[in-house]
């Protein structure tokens, strides 16, 4: 009786060959799927973080530049490598000046270039924001205007 | 006598059929579902990315052309855009490098930018007032149109 049950045959067939070879290749198809979208949204979220600081830093560098040449009374480009500095005077003869630096942060690198106009300065930047995962751009040309006196 | 008791054949570890072919769709189409999902919802973030950025380089390129506006307030001498029956509609700037310091003038037509990704164009319209001037600035891209408008004035140069 005791060795009937023991001894009752179980299923020994296992998987075969061709079974085994479709579900790895299904495992590995899935495995490679899944992270491949995880690292995408890693990185995408690493892209969101960049163009968010990129903004800020476009905005803050652009108020500045503004409020500053509305109040200037002359303009100086100084060419500095790479890319220009501009040296600001105002009416009462004090300088102020704007260059890349107004952009820069620990991840944010960036290139301004000035180009005085008239009664306009034609400003071009090249900001960038660099991860571990990735590294946005923005460039951008744009003309601020003195303020008419 | 000892008694042993015979496993229930429908019980979890004995049970030796594997999958139905129903429960195998079931899984992999939620599967299936959930990477729908998930890539959905990058791409969704990757296009909100960059239409926020899009909208940043429209505001700066709309916010250029008042500004090439208020430098030809000031810098045309007497300024063009003063004469009497001056109109300027659908109307472009470009800068004129002939003279130094360069200065900005006004052509017809849009201008495109980036590849035409952005249009963009000023008109500029009488007021009924020869010394004041209307600028209206515009700059589309994709199915959104941003306007500014200013008003020019003339300081007798």
């Amino acid at each position: 009786m005791v060795s009937k049950i023991f001894l009752k045959k179980k299923n020994e067939q296992g998987f075969t060959l061709m079974e085994t070879i479709v579900a790895l290749g299904i495992g590995l198809l899935a495995t490679t799927m899944i992270f491949y979208i995880f690292t995408l949204g890693l990185q995408n979220i690493e892209e969101i973080k960049n163009t968010q600081a990129l903004n800020s830093s476009a905005i803050f560098f652009l108020d500045r530049a503004t409020y500053l040449i509305k109040q200037g009374k002359s303009f100086e480009v100084l060419p500095t490598s790479p890319g220009d500095t501009l040296i600001i005077t105002f009416p009462n003869d004090s300088t102020t000046s704007i260059d890349k630096s107004d952009f820069e942060t620990d991840n944010i690198s960036a290139t301004t270039t000035f180009k005085k106009m008239q009664k306009s300065i034609q400003i071009n930047f090249i900001i960038q924001a660099t991860t571990t995962s990735a590294t946005t751009t923005i460039s951008a040309t744009t003309t601020i205007a003195q303020r008419a006196i | 006598m000892i008694h042993f008791c015979k496993p229930k054949k429908s019980s979890f570890f004995s049970n030796n059929k594997g999958f139905s072919i129903i429960e195998a769709i079931v899984g992999i189409t939620l599967a299936a579902l959930l990477l729908v999902a998930f890539t959905s919802l990058i791409t969704q973030t990757i296009k909100i990315n960059q239409a926020n950025m899009s909208k940043l380089k429209a505001t700066m390129y709309l916010q250029e052309l008042i500004e090439i506006a208020k430098d030809m307030e000031q810098s045309a001498t007497p300024t063009i855009i003063f004469n009497t029956g001056y109109f300027c509609d659908t109307c472009h700037p470009e800068v004129d490098n002939s003279v130094s310091p360069p200065k900005w003038e006004l052509f017809p037509g849009t201008e495109p930018l980036e590849n035409n990704l952005f249009t963009r164009w000023i008109t500029i319209e009488d007021t009924g007032n020869d010394d004041i001037k209307m600028a209206t600035a515009k700059i589309s891209w994709k199915d959104t149109t941003s306007t500014l408008e200013t008003y020019l004035y003339y300081y007798g140069q």
